[in-house]
């Protein structure tokens, strides 16, 4: 489809963040298969079966720890921008924010 | 044949036509049907003659109208018409999944759809077939995830038309004594869909798709905040709910109704749920979509106040208990009880004529706009990965949008195959089994946007197997009650043998193949394809070189659940 340059490696992370971002992303996912830990009646509220609410009240905790995702991946790995053949990286600015094509920042 | 066992008493007040509901609705679709035909001449291109016009009609919206735009694609016939069926007439394994599954589904395209953002970018891919071509340097696989995509959009559109014709049933028409007669008023709106989505492509839902959000809206905010207090509060609906699931059984598999899953269906639960999060971001449509997005990182920001959509989705799911405390007898024009209009016979019972009208208005039409995309998408992918990866590779433009043309109108006409043969008695089957084969595309998409470890011979086995394997296990689950095949998509797990959406089950075999098949090769040095992609293909931005926009569909950044 189009000629390959030759770069290489994965813009520099904080695997750290990065764990951190997939752990918050997993909790709704893992607690939600759990389906014996909430396949019940009670404690009801506002007449909902504990079963509905509790799986309403997920959607808002998935939208929160989504979010926080979100952020901390933009953190862990911030853009790093490419030389104008796009082979590879312009990091080696040490201050790590090179400048652009057009010259801003 | 719904629910034989249930107790309710055949009622004599369904049949006749609802005059004042029937003329709001034809109203809304001559409306929309008159924009249709008019999107053609919506910014008006050169020519309508090339793909790029017809399939991509390349449109791009400010952020608030994506927003509003994504909302509305969340409700379809699915979220309108099956799964509140499904709760109605089985209880929360069969509909309330829907659930779970649409707030884990954001999660998981968070964790790789950047990656696939980043590369097709880079290398122009626009389904998800071109980047497995490119990454696995395999035609062969390529292939295979191009028809599983065309394949699996079938059903799905297939549930759209379900919903059109249950709102025109509860309308009063089409229940004439042969099937022409009964089906008559479907193939019309059905034929109506096709020539416009013909002569207008894409242009024409995205127009409509205004329409339908604001139908939508107003119809949902209405439903969950009026009917509730109507038949006596939430308290009410619930008792209700439980005292109908656990005195019935469900007439096709022969097992009892679930008001709240027991230990026997806690596997089903989550499968259903987790298979249908995975499967969604593999139809063409939704990835074709995605790659709409402004930057990298807007389906990451997106998919953080996204789920706040399945809040409306869970509390229309629980309308379908509403009708059960509301008492609605979904009694078709034949005198059968049939599930899927529970929700269109609700609103029938409830709401003034023209309100209801209203509402059927906004069901069709909620299932136009997905009909018309996916076919649109899946016509696409036949045209770009089949016709001129295979067929003609030299194909002009204008041969090209004649085959896309053409394609929508034949996917469309399975579609309506699908209807007519199968059993609708659970209509949301028909997105699960459209599930089925697309989630056997998962490990050669995702898996290749994070590692070449798996050898692309080894996929593709996978990938057949999976597919093969899922196709008769749900041919095997028969209705019980009248014996007619994929009556389901549930069947029990090998190994753990307890009950399970099937579509995970081949996945798994689709996987553990792929990984053996891959050591076998690597051992036999098998020949491996040419990647044509670079590790730094995976993290670039908006901006960077050789970023291009995409030339995607017009608004869908989130499929159509």
């Amino acid at each position: 489809m189009s000629t390959t340059p030759h770069r290489h490696e994965a813009p520099p992370a904080n695997k750290g963040l990065l764990v951190l971002a997939g752990v918050l992303l997993a909790i709704p996912i893992v607690a939600l298969l759990l389906v014996g830990t909430y396949a019940k009646d009670e404690p009801r509220l506002g007449g909902f079966p504990f079963f509905i609410w509790y799986q309403f009240l997920w959607v808002i905790l998935c939208s929160v720890l989504t979010y926080s995702a979100y952020r901390i991946v933009l953190r862990a790995r911030p853009h790093v921008p490419m030389n104008p053949e796009g082979d590879s990286y312009l990091d080696d600015d040490p201050s790590g924010r090179a400048p652009r094509e057009d010259g801003t920042r | 044949m719904t629910a034989r066992s249930l107790a309710i008493a055949p009622a004599a007040d369904t049949g006749g036509v609802n005059g004042v509901a029937l003329a709001v609705l034809i109203f809304f679709f001559v409306v929309v049907a008159a924009a249709g035909f008019w999107a053609a001449r919506w910014r008006r291109p050169a020519s309508m003659e090339s793909l790029e016009e017809w399939g991509l009609g390349g449109r791009s919206f400010g952020t608030w109208i994506t927003w509003f735009l994504l909302g509305g694609d969340l409700y379809t016939a699915y979220t309108f018409v099956a799964v509140p069926a499904a709760m109605w007439a089985f209880g929360a394994v069969n509909g309330f999944f829907a659930v779970p599954y649409t707030i884990i589904l954001y999660p998981i395209i968070f964790i790789f759809m950047s990656r696939l953002w980043s590369v097709s970018h880079r290398h122009g891919y626009v389904t998800p077939a071109d980047f497995v071509h490119g990454r696995s340097g395999s035609r062969g696989l390529s292939l295979a995830v191009a028809v599983t995509g065309f394949l699996a959009t079938m059903p799905y559109i297939a549930l759209q038309l379900v919903g059109i014709q249950a709102v025109l049933e509860v309308a009063g028409v089409g229940g004439g004594g042969n099937w022409v007669a009964k089906d008559l008023p479907l193939f019309i709106a059905f034929l109506v869909l096709a020539l416009y989505t013909y002569t207008s492509g894409l242009r024409a839902p995205a127009i409509i798709a205004f329409v339908k959000d604001i139908l939508i809206y107003i119809v949902i905010i209405v439903a969950v905040i009026y009917l509730p207090s109507k038949v006596g509060g939430w308290g009410h609906v619930f008792d209700a709910a439980e005292h109908k699931m656990k005195t019935t059984t469900n007439a096709a598999t022969g097992k009892p109704n679930v008001f709240i899953p027991g230990a026997g269906a806690y596997w089903a639960y989550a499968t259903l749920a987790l298979g249908s999060a995975m499967a969604l971001f593999m139809y063409p449509h939704s990835v074709t979509a995605t790659l709409s997005a402004k930057s990298r990182n807007t389906i990451r920001k997106n998919a953080s106040i996204l789920p706040a959509y399945s809040f409306l989705l869970g509390l229309l799911a629980l309308l379908g208990w509403v009708a059960i405390a509301a008492g609605t007898k979904p009694v078709g024009l034949d005198g059968k009880v049939n599930g899927q209009l529970v929700i269109p016979q609700l609103f029938e019972d409830m709401f003034p004529a023209w309100f209801a009208g209203v509402a059927f208005a906004a069901i069709a039409i909620g299932a136009l706009v997905p009909a018309a995309i996916m076919s649109i998408a899946a016509a696409n992918t036949f045209t770009r990965n089949i016709y001129k990866a295979w067929i003609k590779p030299d194909a002009t433009t204008a041969q090209e949008a004649k085959v896309s043309k053409v394609t929508s109108l034949v996917v469309k006409g399975f579609a309506l195959i699908f209807v007519l043969t199968l059993d609708k008695s659970n209509a949301i089957n028909f997105q699960l089994l459209g599930g089925i084969w697309i989630l056997q595309t998962f490990p050669a998409l995702v898996f290749y946007l994070y590692t070449r470890w798996f050898h692309r011979w080894a996929l593709l086995a996978g990938w057949a197997v999976g597919m093969v394997y899922g196709t008769v296990a749900a041919y095997n689950v028969t209705n019980k009650s009248n014996g007619s095949p994929f009556a389901g998509s549930v069947a029990s797990i090998p190994v753990i043998g307890q009950l399970g959406y099937i579509a995970v089950t081949a996945f798994a075999i689709n996987v553990i193949l792929a990984a053996v098949l891959t050591l076998v090769l690597r051992a036999a040095k098998a020949p491996e394809g040419k990647d044509e992609t670079i590790p730094a293909d995976y993290f670039a931005d908006a901006g960077d070189p050789r970023v291009e926009k995409l030339a995607v569909g017009p608004h869908e950044s989130t499929p159509s659940a």
